[in-house]
């Protein structure tokens, strides 16, 4: 019964994160293309975009991307060839390991509600607008928390069986080239997790040893790139710290960062950032009536903190998880934090499970509790799929149009000279290769104000707001539509 | 006698698949009731989910405010149902052609009728009144109403019934509850099953009930798209006095209007404090109070329609075969006069305006509200008689 509950809940997992993947969320970010690209040059060509072989480093926009989600995703692009399905996919993977290690988490955790915990931790998790949302993108996140949370596990099996440590230790190591705040995070967790089961690693001291040699020697790529600058590269880029503000001013804010990532409103109404793409605009990451049985688990690991390993390991993740939001200049912190996702799963199964043992009529309560997601999820779920697209998929959100435009460009390629798209995305080159690897040879970006050239047929992808300003006369080939109507890029021809 | 009430049960049961073929098909039997567009009720629901799975509200209307997204082409009403369950009905059905989900949904409450038939048949086949109980179920000419309008309503007969069966027999109250809570997620009416269960201390029904129903209602209350429901719930139950079913005896007084609005309210309250009485000092059984607080909702409620007297077939058949009605004309008489199709037919012949449709209202208020209070007194007379006699 307990297998058949399990397979039901990944199920609804899967359905969750597969349904209407290449279309919501509506676009495609730059970042996702370029996971995809690299994954499907390295397959074809041994070399990342740049021409580097094998690369543990991808050079990116000017940072360098951890590889484990590039070279995950190339398995996915050989069989379903490249595409938005393909890159986001990987993801939906990591999603469900997740799920599964939070299961078995649950079962090291000795509760007394041991039989009932797993199940209640995975279907929140299957459920949770953070991870699902997350895991239904081509980004790094998924992974990361993936390859945190079975880390996570391993380190809780090696407390009874030493054995596990070894894994545990290449585990907590591939981490690292996962995702950047890994490099933050990962050293924070294994010192605590040291500390906290103190006796078992030192009653192994020998194991330990051998652990903590391995994830050494694992992560020397990551040390030496250190000293050549790749692995502060992103860091520099969206860290906390300013040139401009003193110490205490830097220190002020990341305090705030940090508590606003423990305050009910950040649960309740999302981030407080304009980038569409994360939990704004009514996306909660957390489903609303959790947060009673949230507090609930949380009031009960600090309750039993002296008697309870598995409360103090909770209490130290909750410490630990808004830290690499909290070092960033901004929002959005639920990518950078998103190790909190699993965390607050398994906090709201404790939830609930305290609150059953407590009330009358557990079969009742329990079906009741499990309505309420269920509804709940139905709500988020309507949300998510009609109403979501409506206002993320413009140049704040997902940034959606390349796909459209790029096809129509490959469609007529023949009969123009230059094929034109103006730059209203981040790193716009990337869609060429993207959309087009081999087929785009006559693919710019740029406007009819700088590559204008009558000499030449071209034609020209431009928005709407462009258009106003710039008063050249068209003859529009396509319009290209957001999903709420609105038209997001017109495909002109300039009349001269 | 059991093989005139087995010939009587034949009949009620091809009558009642006549009540089918007449509503569905031939309208042979239209002039026996009156009228009514068929699926105006019950396509609010697949309209509704299918607003809702493009993105509308559960209401019925897009996002564009564009209205009726599975059927525009007849009068369907505004949802007003509730959205756990319009959800759980409703997306199943939008799937389907329209005219398809209607005979569906008409399948389904065959469905619901043959279930009954079989439990009422396996719980008390040696019952000397099983056929008697089963044809006054059968018979009841108000499912005409609800089979015509494919309305919602027998859901919440079916529930209440096994919800009544499982509190009178002392049953399971985990299924109790569950029973309590589907018949409130069909209609929330079944909020009055609270007074008797209550009085007779089924907590634990009451309590699983009324959690299972807020865990599928908060999540829609704080969310907008659930707030209809909770509004619409809020106006009836704040601007149900006095009873509209009662009032259409003004048609006939329009000149006593302010004597009769007081009169129908004074008699609520009265009624209100002798069925307490009744409950609390006189022991009345816990059956009989849940005929006595049906019969008030029929009486009193503010939108009460034809069809939601089919709860009186389910009640007069568990009734009878529980001991709980007596087979003495004072009670059966007016059980069969509810039971068969009241008079006013005969002025569909004469009638077709919009008076013939008020005066059709009125003299069926007149009909079925005089014949229940008739039952009412004859039951609340033995009750007394007998907690007399026994003191």
């Amino acid at each position: 019964m307990r297998n058949l509950l399990f397979i039901v809940i990944l199920i609804i997992a899967v359905l969750l994160r597969v349904f209407a993947l290449s279309s919501v969320p509506s676009g495609f970010f730059c970042d996702e293309a370029s996971i995809g690209y690299n994954a499907y040059s390295i397959l074809h060509t041994g070399k990342d975009e740049y021409g580097v072989s094998f690369p543990i480093f991808f050079q990116s926009f000017g940072d360098f991307r951890p590889p484990l989600s590039i070279y995950s995703t190339i398995p996915f692009i050989d069989l379903f060839g490249l595409n938005e399905i393909a890159v986001r996919l990987p993801s939906v993977m990591y999603g469900l390991i997740t799920i599964f290690a939070i299961y078995f988490i649950c079962k090291e955790i000795k509760s007394d509600e041991n039989d009932s915990l797993g199940l209640i931790a995975a279907f929140v998790a299957s459920t949770m607008p953070w991870l699902i949302h997350y895991n239904r993108t081509g980004f790094e996140f998924s992974i990361y928390v993936a390859f945190f949370t079975v880390t996570i596990l391993l380190l809780l099996k090696s407390v009874h069986n030493i054995s596990f440590l070894i894994p545990a230790s290449i585990l907590a190591s591939l981490t690292f080239y996962t995702y950047q705040p890994a490099k933050l995070i990962i050293p924070l967790l294994l010192l605590g997790f040291v500390i906290i089961y103190r006796e078992t690693f030192l009653k192994n001291l020998g194991n330990t040893i051998a652990g903590l040699a391995i994830f050494i020697a694992l992560s020397v790529p990551l040390i030496l790139s250190f000293t050549g600058g790749q692995a502060f590269a992103r860091f520099n880029a969206v860290s906390v710290f300013s040139p401009r503000l003193t110490l205490g001013q830097n220190l002020q804010h990341i305090i705030n960062n940090y508590s606003i990532q423990l305050s009910p409103s950040y649960f309740i109404s999302g981030e407080d950032t304009f980038i569409t793409r994360h939990f704004v605009g009514g996306l909660t990451p957390l489903l609303i009536p959790t947060l009673p049985f949230l507090a609930i688990g949380v009031i009960y690991i600090f309750l039993t903190v002296r008697r309870s390993h598995a409360s103090q390991l909770l209490i130290y993740w909750l410490f630990i998880y808004p830290i690499a939001g909290a070092v960033t200049a901004s929002p959005p912190f639920t990518s950078r934090s998103i190790i909190g996702a699993p965390l607050f799963a398994i906090l709201v199964a404790l939830g609930i499970t305290k609150t059953i043992k407590y009330l009358p009529l557990k079969k009742i309560t329990f079906l009741a509790i499990i309505l309420l997601i269920t509804v709940s999820t139905i709500i988020f779920t309507q949300f998510y799929f009609t109403k979501y697209p409506l206002y993320s998929s413009n140049f704040w959100g997902w940034q959606y149009g390349p796909r459209d435009i790029i096809s129509y460009f490959v469609q007529n390629k023949a009969k123009y000279d230059d094929l034109i798209m103006i730059g209203e995305f981040n790193a716009p080159e990337i869609f060429f290769k993207f959309y087009a690897p081999e087929n785009c040879y006559k693919c710019k970006i740029g406007t009819p104000d700088n590559l204008l050239n009558p000499l030449r047929k071209q034609l020209f992808a431009v928005t709407p707001e462009y258009l106003i300003t710039h008063p050249y006369k068209f003859i529009t080939k396509k319009i290209i539509y957001y999903p709420n109507k609105r038209v997001a890029f017109q495909i002109d021809e300039v009349v001269q | 006698m059991k093989k005139i009430f087995f010939g009587l049960f034949i009949f009620a049961v091809f009558l009642h698949i006549l009540f089918y073929v007449s509503a569905l098909k031939t309208h042979t039997l239209d002039i026996l009731f009156d009228g009514g567009i068929p699926g105006q009720d019950f396509f609010q629901i697949p309209n509704a989910a299918r607003s809702f799975l493009l993105g509308g509200n559960l209401q019925g209307f897009l996002s564009d405010g564009l209205r009726n997204p599975y059927i525009d082409c007849c009068a369907a009403n505004v949802n007003v149902y509730h959205p756990f369950f319009t959800l759980l009905i409703g997306v199943p059905l939008q799937y389907f052609k329209p005219w398809t989900s209607y005979y569906i949904w008409e399948g389904v409450h065959v469905l619901t009728t043959i279930i009954l038939i079989y439990f009422i048949y396996s719980r008390f086949k040696e019952n000397k009144y099983l056929y008697l109980g089963l044809s006054l179920f059968l018979l009841n000419a108000f499912h005409y109403y609800e089979i015509r309008n494919s309305q919602f309503h027998f859901l919440f007969n079916f529930f209440s019934f096994f919800l009544i069966y499982e509190s009178v027999k002392k049953g399971d109250s985990v299924k109790g509850g569950i029973f309590f809570f589907l018949s409130l997620l069909a209609k929330p009416i079944g909020l009055l099953w609270i007074i008797p269960l209550l009085i007779y201390k089924h907590f634990k029904t009451i309590f699983a009930g009324l959690l299972l129903f807020l865990a599928v209602s908060v999540p829609f209350y704080y969310s907008d798209i659930g707030k209809y429901y909770f509004s619409n719930f809020y106006y009836v139950s704040t601007t149900s006095i006095p009873s509209d079913n009662l009032l259409n005896f003004l048609w006939f007084f329009p000149q006593y209007h302010i004597l009769i609005e007081n009169i129908v309210k004074y008699f609520m309250y009265g009624t209100f404090i002798f069925f307490f009485y009744l409950q609390l000092f006189k022991k009345a059984s816990l059956f009989i109070v849940f005929f006595l607080w049906t019969s008030f909702q029929l009486l009193f409620y503010n939108l009460v329609f034809h069809y939601h007297f089919t709860i009186l077939g389910l009640l007069f058949c568990l009734g009878i075969l529980l001991g709980e009605f007596k087979i003495k004309k004072d009670e059966l008489i007016p059980m069969i006069f509810l039971t068969i199709p009241s008079p006013f037919f005969l002025y569909n012949l004469g009638f077709t305006s919009r008076i013939g449709l008020l005066f059709n209202e009125a003299t069926w208020s007149l009909w079925s509200d005089f014949w229940l209070i008739f039952l009412i007194t004859a039951v609340c007379m033995r009750i007394l008689k007998e907690k007399t006699i026994n003191a």
